[in-house]
């Protein structure tokens, strides 16, 4: 059997809905699960309980073959017997240690001799060296985050929880650490839960996605399933972007990139390099629907395809269409009746290249 | 100014500062994490000498330690001495008295400390005990060295509970505070004077050396 972080407990707080966390993900290999929700929702409720800093009132929590939690049993594995390593929101260093103290805390069970080493190796690792007898209150955002990162790593967690880990950081530097974190991540290659309320986050960083709203999971599933196919309003309120589709440049030409999904090629802005793979984000409004049979010029995307399903959403529907990939738009019902848009209807869908959001993947 | 009363108010200020270390450090971290619903009575009663008049305190503790009382009795048979009008008479009261003094700043100081920090010291695997060394006493510091300067200045300074405990005894029990008192009723003023103006400059230094720690930022 494979081993699985896998739980289903309760936990309440007085004035808000009783917070639910269920989940299943594999504990014995890299991978990178985003719980996805509004600020509120529960979602650091749920990592606190995982790492043991918050005991549930009902429900179990278990890691492979350990029990974890179990309400019924009485059992509650500390913190400190679980093996995590937990990264807070704003990093908490221990503001009175120096870089090395900070990175050195956790490591006990060695000589001081292999405990410097160890260090060592893990600063070089980081991109750290040189910082070690400054105090954390002298590092910039982003070396705080990799000092938080390296205290935590050096301690071979089998399991990473990370609180909001770009949240801290101001604009440039999320964006810059975003790309990094990811591949600090697999590097570092243990299982991985994160949480976030931001999308663009939770595409780059995660495989799969939980999506939580009011303390209770709403959909859970990979990237592309959960942002294609949100299956109620909620799920798709939260993640926002109704496509998602993985990709691969095939060609670079001028300013526009050629990216192939499936069979079909769709043209994007931005640089990138024939072989790199992409994750591609297409708003529902930013899809324009029209007859089959007619052109328009200046749109660099016009895909024929099928209609798959139409979904009313208050004022608006949502339609999906079959283009080589699934491709949802937003449109009004009056264009729905002038189009006559039914299941299977044959139509021509239109995205401009500069509405196309693109990620690079791994 | 008498050099016996001088050295038994430096012993009885310091041996009071180090039970209230002793004491006072674990009760203040309990009384800033439990989430116990009674805690508030703890909490008056550790005040209760902010307000209580000396007298008042220095007298129940004449009564319970005396040699009549269930708790005296039981001092004097196991030790065979009874504590009224002892130093050891004189410290247990100088520390019920000077409770407030040092565990109130400790338990501002134990607040101050970030909660995260304690959790993600738990979260790197190291226990309650050694997070309690290496993470909130370094932070708690401020609180902790104001609890220690203000109970050693407030028990050398203290009159009631001595005078009612200790007796005033030369030697024994005499304080600088009693000194001064016992002077003043022989209308010996000139060497009142003195005492009370070296016990004067002692209390304004001790209190600047508070405000001085209180000014340093928490943790940095």
């Amino acid at each position: 059997m494979m081993a699985e972080l896998a739980s289903d407990f309760e936990k309440r707080f007085p004035g808000v809905p009783v917070i639910h966390g269920v989940m299943r993900r594999p504990a014995d290999r890299f991978s990178v699960t985003a719980l996805l929700g509004a600020s509120g929702c529960g979602k650091t409720t749920i990592l606190r309980c995982l790492a043991g800093l918050e005991r549930p009132e009902r429900g179990w929590i278990r890691f492979g073959e350990e029990v974890w939690f179990d309400a019924e049993r009485r059992v509650h594995l500390p913190p400190q017997r679980r093996g995590i390593g937990f990264l807070f929101q704003d990093y908490a260093l221990f503001p009175h240690l120096t870089v090395d103290d900070n990175i050195a805390y956790g490591v006990t069970d060695v000589s001081r001799r292999m405990r410097r080493r160890q260090a060592a190796e893990i600063m070089e690792r980081f991109q750290l060296e040189g910082l070690g007898r400054r105090y954390p209150r002298q590092l910039s955002g982003g070396q705080q985050q990799r000092v938080a990162l390296a205290r935590v790593v050096i301690r071979r967690p089998r399991l990473l929880l990370l609180d909001e880990p770009l949240s801290s950081l101001d604009g440039p530097t999320r964006s810059e650490v975003r790309r990094e974190l990811r591949q600090v991540l697999r590097a570092i290659g243990v299982p991985t839960v994160l949480v976030t309320h931001d999308r663009i986050e939770a595409i780059t960083l995660a495989d799969h996605v939980v999506v939580l709203s009011e303390g209770s999971v709403r959909q859970s599933g990979s990237v592309e399933d959960v942002f294609s196919r949100p299956e109620d309003l909620s799920v798709a309120r939260i993640v926002g972007i109704e496509t998602v589709v993985h990709g691969t440049v095939t060609g670079v030409d001028n300013g526009l990139t050629t990216v192939s999904v499936g069979e079909t090629l769709v043209v994007v802005l931005g640089a990138g390099l024939i072989g790199d793979r992409v994750s591609l984000c297409i708003r529902g409004e930013d899809v324009i629907l029209q007859e089959a049979s007619k052109r328009t010029s200046g749109i660099r995307n016009q895909f024929p395809g099928q209609v798959l399903d139409v979904v009313h959403e208050g004022t608006m529907m949502r339609v999906g269409v079959d283009c080589g990939f699934r491709l949802t738009a937003v449109i009004t019902k009056q264009t729905r009746e002038e189009l006559q848009l039914q299941e299977g209807s044959p139509v021509t869908a239109l995205v401009k290249a500069a509405a196309i959001h693109v990620i690079p993947r791994d | 100014m008498c050099e016996s009363a001088v050295w038994v108010t430096l012993r009885l200020a310091v041996a009071t500062t180090a039970i209230l270390l002793l004491l006072g450090l674990p009760l203040a971290y309990w009384l800033t994490t439990t989430r116990w619903r009674g805690k508030f009575l703890v909490e008056a009663v550790v005040a209760l000498p902010i307000i209580l008049p000396p007298t008042v305190l220095g007298f129940y503790l004449l009564m319970a330690l005396g040699p009549r009382s269930p708790i005296g009795g039981l001092i004097q048979s196991v030790t065979g001495s009874s504590l009224p009008f002892s130093f050891g008479g004189i410290l247990v009261g100088s520390v019920i008295f000077n409770l407030p003094f040092a565990v109130r700043p400790f338990v501002a100081g134990f607040t101050a400390v970030d909660r995260r920090l304690v959790e993600a010291s738990w979260c790197l695997g190291a226990s309650r005990f050694r997070t309690f060394c290496r993470v909130i006493l370094p932070l708690a510091r401020a609180g902790i060295l104001t609890g220690v300067v203000l109970s050693f200045a407030h028990t050398v300074g203290e009159f009631g509970v001595v005078l009612m405990l200790g007796g005033n005894i030369p030697g024994v029990t005499q304080t600088i505070s009693t000194l001064i008192y016992d002077d003043v009723q022989a209308m010996n003023y000139g060497a009142a004077n003195v005492t009370a103006g070296v016990l004067l400059a002692f209390s304004v230094c001790m209190l600047s050396v508070v405000y001085s720690l209180q000014r340093r930022v928490p943790g940095l």
